[in-house]
């Protein structure tokens, strides 16, 4: 670890001036503060984040029995508190925060690796004109940063949805298509399937299933259940845990379509790739993407021209993207982005130069309790990381307009 | 006692046997001090080394801490009880008995899985119709969460468990399991499949350092004679 890590105990005085500057800026531009609990109940909460940060985070038992979590991070504690406050909030709403998440280090907490961490954060929840809001969301960042004296970073742009899009054009079984959809935030499965699906007989089967799937694959619903039930029978095997038996056969009739399909196109493979592969200033991403969907004939005009009226609204915005890249395999960490994602980082300082960060996640809210999907964006800055790199600089109480 | 070098065996079963005899076939006689139901103990003919019986988790847990220099435990708690293993521990020495692989064994009935590929795409379907991810009871909680981490397997959520394990699946409290198993009757017994991919490490016992212990004051030296009397070639007792 270096003196700029967060291991560097920044200042407490300058934590604070940077902190409240910061809130300052989200407050004047009309963010209500709220106050998230640090304490969430760690069921809930961890059934949206997944065992991965849940191994790094820290969960214990109460008296009374009932699992709690020391937050993590902040959206998902914030977003709770939205959904409880609703009536008073309104569906529309627009909140800020700033706090500590804890979570186990990734060396171990040797080293000086902090456990704790400061956030600073923003959201949007409910229905607005989608790409104002995020272009809102990327320009409070960076006019967040500029009053602590950061302007000196690259910006890095992504957008989910334009994937999403290209992956709904190009004409394959819709399963396929889920299945990468829904892998393509972990690149390496999302490679390993996609390789897959361009092999003739990509299965590894043993022989007795194989042969299951063949009987079943011109099976109705009831007869495959019913040569399903039979191969259970004739082995002995009870049906046994929560799945049922119409459950499985799903299941067996979705591998059993797979295994007399023809195999993804190559052109459509590599189409995928090249586009994965596109790392672009924002302003020439329209251009190169028209040629590419046109060329293989896909239509993919509705995400694009969402992706330039983005763009429009940042300049509007006055949002300098002169360093600023678009890169399409970006948004690929965590698992609950759903739309546009952007990152602004310090070149050459790694994991600890990555100072805010943020993205649209429109599942979220609906699956920690709303009624209905409701559209989130929102962003977070580091505030320990912003410290340790404005440590020693020109801030003081009295350069504050 | 003097206590150079403090070394943990364990403190009841087939381990306990097994450990004491595969010291004792190469000249390494471990016997208790005062009561036979005591934890205390000695090596014949080495004054400097105290003997613990202890359980074998708290083997892997003090071997972390540095309380003793040496230990018998099996690697699987080891690997689950330290994390980074391989920086605070030193595996000296397979010992060639308690072996147990720990895997993850789903029902069998789930003719749709046989790899964590296949897991982890049922677990999102399970997931829309069930709404909640996927139970895995276990007692090893990180080993599970690396191996499904490193096996791009998201869809799941550990519940702890202490006992009795592969009796979750059937009993509705969890979904599959992670847990050791040696001959696989037990799986079986409980209509339990090990994923064809899912042998997440192959455990056996293990004679190992602690790299955080205090090695000066003779324990390297003691260490070293020990170990030269384990590379020995066993002998049968008369």
């Amino acid at each position: 670890m270096n003196e700029m890590s967060a291991s560097a105990i920044p200042d407490l005085a300058h934590m604070q001036l940077i902190e409240r500057r910061i809130l300052h800026a989200f407050t004047g531009a009309g963010f209500e503060q709220i106050e998230p609990a640090i304490m969430q109940p760690a069921d809930v909460y961890l059934q949206q984040i997944g065992e991965a940060i849940r191994g790094r985070t820290y969960v214990f038992t109460d008296i009374d029995g009932e699992e709690l979590c020391l937050r993590p991070d902040l959206t998902v504690p914030a977003a709770r508190v939205y959904i409880e406050r609703l009536q008073e909030l309104g569906e529309k709403a627009r909140i800020c925060y700033a706090g500590t998440a804890f979570r186990y280090p990734h060396d171990g907490p040797a080293h000086g690796n902090a456990r704790e961490f400061r956030q600073a954060g923003i959201e949007i929840f409910g229905k607005e004109e989608a790409e104002k809001a995020e272009a809102e969301i990327l320009s409070l960042t960076v006019t967040a940063l500029k009053e602590v004296g950061i302007t000196d970073y690259t910006i890095r742009l992504g957008d989910l949805g334009l994937f999403y899009a290209l992956l709904d054009a190009i004409e394959m079984p819709i399963r396929w298509r889920k299945r990468l959809s829904e892998n393509f935030w972990r690149p390496n499965e999302f490679g390993n399937i996609l390789r897959k699906l361009g092999e003739p007989n990509n299965h590894d089967y043993q022989k007795e299933i194989a042969a299951l799937l063949r009987k079943i694959t011109d099976d109705s619903q009831k007869e495959a259940e019913s040569h399903v039930a039979e191969y259970l029978a004739e082995r002995n095997i009870p049906l046994i845990g929560a799945r049922g038996l119409t459950e499985i056969t799903n299941q067996l009739i979705t591998k059993a379509s797979d295994l007399i399909s023809d195999p993804l196109e190559p052109e459509k493979i590599e189409l995928i790739e090249r586009y994965l592969k596109i790392s672009a200033p924002p302003k020439a991403v329209g251009a190169r993407l028209e040629d590419l969907a046109s060329n293989a004939g896909l239509d993919i005009t509705q995400a694009l021209d969402r992706y330039q009226n983005r763009i429009e609204w940042l300049s509007r915005l006055d949002v300098d993207l002169t360093h600023a890249e678009f890169t399409a395999d970006f948004g690929r960490q965590i698992e609950y982005y759903t739309g546009f994602v952007f990152q602004i980082e310090k070149q050459d300082m790694g994991q600890e130069g990555h100072i805010a960060g943020g993205g649209r996640y429109n599942n979220l809210l609906k699956s920690l309790g709303m009624p209905r999907k409701t559209p989130a964006i929102g962003a977070a800055i580091h505030l320990d990381r912003l410290a340790a790199l404005s440590e020693g600089g020109k801030l003081s109480e009295g350069d504050k307009s | 006692m003097t206590e150079t070098l403090t070394i943990a065996v364990p403190s009841k079963g087939r381990l306990m046997e097994q450990a004491s005899q595969y010291f004792a076939d190469r000249g390494l006689h471990i016997k208790k001090i005062g009561h036979d139901r005591g934890y205390q103990g000695e090596i014949e003919g080495f004054d400097d080394v105290d003997v613990v019986y202890l359980s074998a988790s708290e083997i892997a847990y003090q071997l972390k801490t540095g309380q003793i220099h040496m230990g018998i435990t099996g690697e699987d708690l080891v690997r689950e009880n330290i994390i980074g293993a391989d920086q605070r521990v030193e595996f000296l020495k397979k010992l060639g008995f308690g072996q147990a692989d720990v895997v993850v064994a789903v029902p069998d009935c789930w003719l749709d899985v046989h790899t964590t590929a296949d897991l982890e795409e049922m677990a999102r379907e399970f997931r829309r119709r069930h709404g909640r991810r996927l139970k895995v009871a276990t007692k090893y909680m990180n080993l599970t969460r690396q191996f499904f981490i490193r096996k791009a397997v998201a869809g799941y959520r550990i519940v702890e468990s202490l006992g009795a394990t592969e009796g979750t699946p059937m009993g509705g409290t969890a979904d599959l399991i992670v847990d050791i198993t040696s001959t696989g009757e037990t799986l079986k017994a409980n209509h339990l499949r090990i994923l064809e991919d899912g042998v997440i490490l192959q455990s056996e016992a293990n004679l190992i350092a602690s790299r955080s212990a205090e090695w000066s004051g003779g324990a390297a030296e003691v260490r070293l004679e020990i170990m030269k009397k384990l590379e020995s070639e066993p002998k049968a007792e008369a």
